[in-house]
């Protein structure tokens, strides 16, 4: 369970599929009041990290289909000798158009991964900010406490 | 300084008799004052504060619990000010500890103090206690205990919260009610958080100026019980008396009025006639000393009806400066005080000699109990031998001490205090000439300021107005922190309300 998990649990609401950092019902009982509260609740809400990760995906798969494709247009003696280096690591990429579809599958996948952790790390640091936020909240409530057990 | 002003209220006619001459008491004869209306004011004691007397020995002044005056209400501030003018103020930094397994920590919680102070391997302890308690809170939620763990960890709950709530209040924590703490703990919204969180420092150079109690108060000179005495000088000038060591011995009553009050005053027995009553007397004793007796199950119902004591222990010790604290709350199971005051920080004039300082070392306790019924001498020895082995204070240093008693210095609201007080409140709500005031007289935790409100609200309905002095404080949170702003009186009065604390509730076994 991810920290998110864990403030929906303590929420007592349950995580959604697409769950913000601020879930849909906290986000309702909020209650913004105002512009600035609206832009605070959509600055953190939660990334989908599927939807980041097919959105990456997509962005990387695509861009090296197209670099692929122009660069075999493009043709001449040796055709893209410095991109040809991602078989390096894509096995059995090639700049050719064989290898484009292959770059593309490469790429989307990588691109996922890269997208997922990324949506995944930002979660989680917004997670910690608003649960060290909660807790000082938390805290500040006992300001009284003692004074007037 | 008083000016007669009426309100367009009638006072012709009426004779006032008050019981008890602390705050509530004292503010209702002053307001009557106001409205030309004598009074007489019957005081069990010699002196005139109750529990926000301050006591004079050898010239030594000691308050007993420590009275911030703050008050969110404009009409209470307003009698301070004119009770107390010249000067006699003195605006006071705030200055408190917690005492905790023999180290100091800041009380407002400073997060950084508090993580350093605990240790680094506690800290962790500690943030692995709070995400335990995060992922798998304790269900149900039925007690002070697992509320307050659910949301800080159990190892929070141990340092900060058990050990002094239950000094204070004598029940162990998991038998008080969970919704105690809810009411008591209340917690900012998670965007106000985050948003405080991301303008931290801004707030206070914006419009809206923050006042609170947190920070710094104001306090009379000579501490509380100075505010008191000048007010009983004032309603005494006016031609209003004040009888000391007058106890009530009977009221009598008829199906709707009191009649007549037997006081005996230094032996004398004497009875005394009324228009109007205000009382702030224990309710409890109120009700056994109606005659003819009540109902009996009125009588049943005002029994159960149960105080939380408290004594004092002022300790003068040959040091001109021990701490800076105003007072340090001691959560250490190992010694039996609850909280320390140092008199000579609340106000220099509080200690004759500058080379001296007095501490008042505050015990919680039932009348009767071990504690209660130690001699002064003995509880003298108690309290030097704890401030020496808290490190405050040598023992060697203790010159000389006095002990001070207060009883039912809280009203207790266990399991059955709610309905107990509905059918006394009921009974006595027939009663068309008795005005309940103040915390023992109404048997709710209320500040000095909200005793004073409550008398206020009486004197008004005295003189014809119809202000529910029981509604004002229903179901308010507490929160010291306030915006200051313009309102109404009637808002002014409901958000006195709000300020009042709530006292914890005892769990039924098996509800």
């Amino acid at each position: 369970m991810d920290l998110n998990g864990i403030l929906a649990l303590t929420s007592n609401r349950k995580p959604k599929s697409m769950e913000p950092s601020l879930t849909p019902s906290e986000v309702a009982s909020l209650g913004a009041s105002s512009a600035s509260d609206e832009l605070l609740i959509q600055a953190l809400a939660k990334l989908d990290r599927v939807a980041l990760g097919i959105a990456v995906g997509i962005l990387f798969g695509f861009s090296v289909l197209a670099a692929t494709v122009i660069l075999v247009i493009k043709g001449g003696n040796q055709v893209g000798p410095n991109f040809g280096l991602l078989s390096q690591y894509f096995i059995g990429y090639s700049v050719s158009l064989q290898g484009s579809v292959i770059g593309l599958t490469y790429g989307f996948i990588s691109g996922f991964i890269i997208g997922w952790l990324m949506a995944f790390l930002r979660n989680l640091f917004v997670s910690a900010y608003l649960h060290a936020a909660r807790l000082r909240a938390g805290m500040s409530s006992l300001n009284d406490f003692l004074d007037n057990p | 300084m008083l000016q007669g002003q009426n309100n367009g209220n009638n006072g012709e006619g009426k004779e006032v008799v008050i019981i008890g001459a602390g705050p509530a008491g004292l503010t209702a004869a002053y307001e009557l004052c106001k409205a030309d209306v004598q009074s007489v004011v019957l005081e069990k004691d010699n002196i005139v504060g109750g529990i926000s007397r301050t006591v004079n020995y050898k010239g030594y002044h000691f308050d007993i619990g420590g009275h911030r005056f703050f008050t969110k209400v404009k009409a209470v501030d307003k009698m301070w000010r004119e009770v107390l003018v010249d000067g006699k103020f003195l605006r006071r930094n705030r200055i408190s500890r917690i005492y905790y397994n023999k180290k100091f920590f800041h009380y407002p919680l400073r997060a950084t103090n508090a993580l350093f102070g605990l240790g680094i391997w506690n800290s962790f302890l500690i943030l692995l206690s709070y995400a335990r308690a995060q992922a798998f809170p304790q269900k149900p939620e039925e007690t002070f205990e697992q509320w307050v763990s659910n949301r800080f960890g159990k190892r929070l709950y141990r340092i900060f919260f058990k050990t002094y709530t239950e000094k204070v209040w004598g029940i162990p924590c998991n038998e008080i009610t969970a919704e105690w703490a809810a009411q008591r703990i209340k917690g900012l919204s998670l965007l106000t958080a985050v948003k405080s969180a991301l303008l931290a420092g801004q707030a206070k150079n914006k419009e809206g100026v923050i006042k609170t109690l947190i920070d710094a108060f104001d306090y009379p000179e000579r501490g509380p019980g100075m505010m008191w005495e000048t007010v009983a000088d004032i309603i005494q000038r006016k031609k209003s008396r004040i009888c000391f060591e007058t106890n009530v011995e009977k009221i009598h009553w008829t199906t709707s009025r009191i009649t007549e009050l037997e006081i005996i005053t230094r032996g004398r027995k004497e009875m005394i006639q009324g228009t109007h009553f205000v009382s702030s007397m224990p309710m409890r004793e109120l009700i056994q000393k109606c005659e003819p007796a009540v109902p009996e199950a009125v009588l049943r119902a005002a029994e159960k009806l149960s105080y939380r004591d408290f004594l004092t222990v002022a300790l003068i010790i040959n040091k001109p400066n021990l701490f800076q604290d105003n007072w340090i709350y001691i959560h250490d199971s190992e010694v039996k005080v609850g909280r320390i005051q140092n008199f000579k920080n609340w106000s220099p004039h509080m200690v004759p000699d500058p080379n001296k300082t007095c501490l008042g070392l505050e015990y919680f306790c039932f009348e009767g109990d071990g504690l209660w019924t130690m001699s002064d001498g003995q509880l003298i020895e108690l309290a030097t031998k704890e401030i020496n082995a808290l490190g405050l204070a040598r023992a060697s240093d203790v010159e000389d001490g006095a002990v001070v008693r207060m009883p039912k210095a809280y009203p207790v609201y266990d399991s059955v205090y709610a309905d107990a007080l509905e059918v006394v409140r009921g009974f006595l709500s027939s009663i068309g000439n008795l005005y309940l005031v103040g915390r023992n007289g109404m048997h709710k935790y209320n500040n000095q300021d909200h005793s004073m409100l409550t008398a206020m609200l009486a004197v008004k309905n005295i003189l014809g107005a119809n202000y529910d002095i029981w509604g004002v404080n229903a179901d308010q949170e507490y929160h010291e922190e306030i915006k200051s702003s313009g309102k109404s009186e009637s808002d002014e009065l409901t958000l006195l309300a709000s300020t009042q604390p709530k006292v914890p509730r005892r769990k039924v076994h098996g509800a």
